[in-house]
């Protein structure tokens, strides 16, 4: 071998003799003869032809090469330097020395009969190398550029939502979102290693394309990382950003299937990544953590029912101790009181002994289903018997501690307490007020509840429970006051009505017994349209509804006032006074039906004839015209009698009146006793005004036995 | 004023029973309060407003030692009171003392903090003990009389405890 390179590069100095031999040559015409030696071996039939082709343009210089096929080669190698025009220069032995190496390859390829392949190929290579770059380089750019692309896309589109995301879209999501999350989810099982692997292929690629694009750029650094970091960000970054954020879920399941190739390929290095990643992922739980949050923030009620009852306290919900409806621990359970209980509307009644901040016992309104008020049972009794326990809270307790309390079925009302410390003397609890379960879910629902017993009154009267005017008191007083018909009922109601029944009875002629009986004057007085009430507005003195009676205003009512004031003007000059309880007014617009009637008393026969016309006596009497005008000063509570009911009363006392005949039947045997005493009456009705308060006193005793 | 439910507070071989003042209507359910707790002893430091002899009746002897509302106990109804409770947990094992001011919140408490100290409790653990059961108890005046209070009879108690032991 190394005799061979030895003889290789005695042979390049050979050349060089040849060619500088040559040069001699140029200057005496005999050399050329040696050049005709090289043609003898046949190769010099290529450099002839080359040599043809570069005699076209120079003549007198390549005829020289074409007396020598071997010079031929030399002389090509030559004129380069030559056609630069820097045959003087220091430059000229540079070319020449690379001339002499190729010629040295070239030598050695000519001996051998294979040197005019190589000296084909040469050239041809070149050209290999000048066409194959862009083409090579093109695709192997894209390549990697897709290749950089697909990987990132993967990541952002398979591995974009967290395992519990990825739960919530299949619990929550629509049908297509449903469909994706269920394929999705095995795939977050081995997201780490998705994720080692995918990374790691968009490193290969990217680097792969920094050298790709540092060759294509001939080898020069700048073009290509400038171009390398501008095709990575747009095509291997932003492309798949864009398309992954848009069609993550239409995009994921389709590409389980290469991101399994992904880990497969790259197994040995993403399988131990995967499990570093997953080791680490706090990033993943961050989310997760932000998504069991949002998902809490999804209950409304469970919010407000937590945040809320946790910083509120029972004192800003209780009701005030002076608001509650309480009942002494000495009271006896009377009428009054019972009414009053069942006026209230609570179920549950606090029991104090001597002051109200003193509470003892509880009273259910179940206790009393087998209490009288007859029997006047005291409190105690019932109390001790059941001796319901009491339940307290401190006024710092959270609403939601209360809540659990009253869950447990302790009780659904709790007395609030604080501690005074003020002051000289020991401490002591003070009770506050009331809590009950209604106002912790009051403040749950931050709305008011309303009950059966809310809906007859307003707030203001609801804290007024001994209000009279209360329409469930009234109807349950009338329904027990039947019950037990006892005119000395020493409450307020049944009072007034009796002191209203005896006024009218004695006081206003129109409802004297001898006209309406007690007793129906009585169920008059109950009748609801009968008592009605005045509300005066400060607001507005002179109010429409403030006015009961205006002058030459035709109405067709009584009025008694029981409660309040009223302002009276009369006659024409306008003169004005008040007046107050127990005065009356309007009793002519009752009195005309009442003359029409004292004629078909005359007789029993007529009074039937009689019942049909009244109705037209009505009509074509007169209406009554006040000549004053009477004004409401303050609230109102008032009896007041149409003409209709006065009518109806006359007819339900003479209905009364009437089976009375058969008992006095009974007592006197005589039909012509019968006469006479209808006889008698009319003799009474017709007589004058003077006669009348003497028949009372013989038609009380009558009508007693009757009653 | 709300009177709250009587508290019993044990501590070694002491038990106490911190109630309230009772009214005559009130005296039988709180006469049954006392028995429950085995009470053989009831000590009343407010004014008497109740008749004691139906408590006296059910063999529970009823002392009287009242001083001044939200004031600190005068010394010599301190020594009567150590003397007592000597006394009846010596002779008595598993007794019980009962105390009652008005509320039960201000100078019943105080005479229980101050056997709690005697018995080697400090000041601070004494206060939280009882409150722990009788909150907001002691007003700032009592307080402080705790704080400056000097045990005096350790000894006696741990002897008296000793004594059980042997017993």
């Amino acid at each position: 071998m190394a005799a061979a390179v030895a003889a290789a590069g005695r042979l390049g100095w050979l050349f060089a003799a040849l060619c500088l031999g040559n040069a001699a040559g140029e200057a005496a015409p005999g050399p050329r003869v040696l050049g005709f030696c090289l043609e003898e071996d046949g190769a010099a039939g290529a450099g002839w032809v080359r040599g043809g082709a570069a005699r076209d343009t120079p003549d007198a210089t390549f005829l020289l090469r074409l007396f020598g096929p071997g010079f031929a080669n030399s002389s090509w190698s030559w004129v380069a330097p030559e056609g630069a025009g820097c045959r003087e220069e220091a430059a000229s032995p540079a070319g020449e020395w690379r001339a002499l190496l190729r010629l040295r390859l070239r030598a050695e390829a000519v001996r051998p009969h294979s040197a005019l392949l190589a000296v084909r190929v040469e050239p041809g290579g070149g050209a290999a190398e000048e066409a194959a770059p862009p083409w090579a380089l093109g695709l192997g750019a894209a390549g990697l550029l897709a290749l950089a692309a697909l990987a990132r896309g993967l990541q952002l589109s398979a591995l974009a939502l967290a395992p519990a995301e990825v739960q919530v879209l299949r619990e929550s999501g629509s049908e297509a979102e449903r469909a994706a999350a269920r394929r999705l989810e095995p795939a977050r099982r081995w997201a780490g290693c998705a994720l080692g692997a995918l990374l790691l292929l968009a490193s290969l690629a990217q680097a792969a394309l920094a050298v790709l694009l540092y060759r294509a750029a001939g080898q020069r650094a700048v073009p290509a990382v400038l171009g390398s970091a501008g095709l990575v960000f747009l095509v291997g970054e932003v492309v798949p950003a864009a398309v992954s954020g848009r069609w993550t879920l239409a995009l994921a399941p389709r590409a389980l299937g290469l991101s399994r190739l992904a880990v497969l390929l790259t197994l040995p290095v993403a399988l131990p990544v995967g499990q570093l990643l997953e080791l680490a992922a706090r990033p993943g739980r961050l989310r997760e953590r932000v998504l069991e949050l949002a998902r809490g923030g999804g209950d409304p009620y469970s919010d407000l029912s937590k945040g809320v009852l946790r910083c509120r306290t029972v004192e800003d919900v209780l009701t005030p101790l002076e608001d509650c409806f309480m009942l002494d621990a000495s009271t006896v359970l009377d009428f009054g009181v019972l009414a009053s209980i069942m006026q209230s509307g609570h179920t549950r009644i606090p029991v104090y002994e001597e002051e109200r901040s003193n509470i003892v016992d509880m009273l259910y309104l179940k206790d009393l289903a087998f209490v009288d008020p007859e029997d006047c049972t005291p409190l105690s009794t019932i109390t001790r018997f059941y001796n319901h326990p009491l339940h307290f809270v401190f006024n710092d307790t959270k609403l939601d501690a209360v809540l659990e309390e009253f869950k447990r079925g302790k009780s659904h009302l709790a007395i609030v307490q604080k501690v005074n410390n003020e002051g000289e003397g020991d401490p002591f609890y003070e009770v506050l007020g009331l809590v009950t379960l209604e106002d912790v879910i009051e403040e749950i629902i931050r709305s008011e509840i309303l009950d059966e017993s809310e809906d007859y009154r307003d707030t203001v009267v609801k804290r007024k429970p001994a209000s009279l005017m209360a329409p469930l008191k009234r109807k349950e007083e009338f329904s027990l006051f039947k019950v037990s018909d006892d005119e000395y009922k020493v409450t307020i109601s049944p009072q007034l009505l009796l002191a209203t029944q005896r006024f009218l009875s004695r006081e206003v002629d129109v409802f004297s017994p001898l006209r309406i009986s007690e007793k129906v004057l009585l169920h008059l007085l109950k009748h609801p349209s009968v008592n009605q009430e005045v509300r005066f507005d400060e607001s507005n003195r002179l109010a429409t509804h403030h006015y009961l009676y205006q002058r030459s205003q035709p109405v067709d009512y009584f009025i008694l006032i029981l409660q309040g004031r009223v302002e009276v003007e009369i006659g024409k000059e306008g003169l004005k006074f008040e007046n107050g309880a127990f005065t009356y007014y309007g009793v002519s617009a009752l009195t005309v039906p009442s003359s029409v009637h004292q004629s078909p008393v005359s007789s029993l026969q007529p009074i039937r004839h009689d019942l049909q016309p009244d109705p037209g006596d009505g009509t074509h009497s007169s209406a009554y015209c006040p000549d004053y005008t009477v004004r409401a000063l303050s609230d109102l509570q008032l009896i007041k009698v149409t003409r209709l009911q006065y009518l109806n009363a006359l007819l339900a006392t003479r209905a009364q009146n009437l089976p009375q005949s058969p008992e006095n039947t009974d007592l006197q045997v005589i039909p012509g006793s019968q006469t006479r005493l209808l006889g008698e009456k009319t003799t009474t009705a017709a007589g004058s005004s003077h006669s009348r308060p003497g028949v009372p006193v013989e038609g009380s005793p009558g009508r007693n036995p009757g009653v | 004023m709300n009177r709250p439910a009587p508290v019993e507070i044990s501590y070694e071989n002491m038990r106490f029973l911190i109630t309230h003042n009772p009214t005559n209507a009130t005296l039988n359910k709180f006469t049954e309060e006392l028995k429950k707790y085995g009470v053989t002893t009831l000590v009343r430091v407010c004014d008497a407003t109740y008749d004691k002899a139906p408590v006296e009746k059910e063999g529970i002897h009823v002392l009287d030692w009242p001083f001044d509302d939200g004031a600190p106990p005068p010394n010599q109804i301190v020594d009567d009171w150590l003397n007592l409770l000597k006394t009846k947990f010596r002779e008595e094992p598993g007794c019980c003392v009962a105390v009652h001011c008005v509320a039960g919140l201000g100078r019943a408490p105080v005479l229980v903090a101050l056997a709690l100290i005697e018995c080697g409790m400090k000041y601070e653990d004494a206060v939280q003990f009882i409150r722990q059961k009788r909150r907001g108890a002691f007003n700032s005046k009592q307080l402080l009389y705790l704080e400056k209070y000097r045990p005096k009879m350790r000894l006696r108690f741990r002897d008296t405890n000793g004594h059980c032991c042997v017993q």
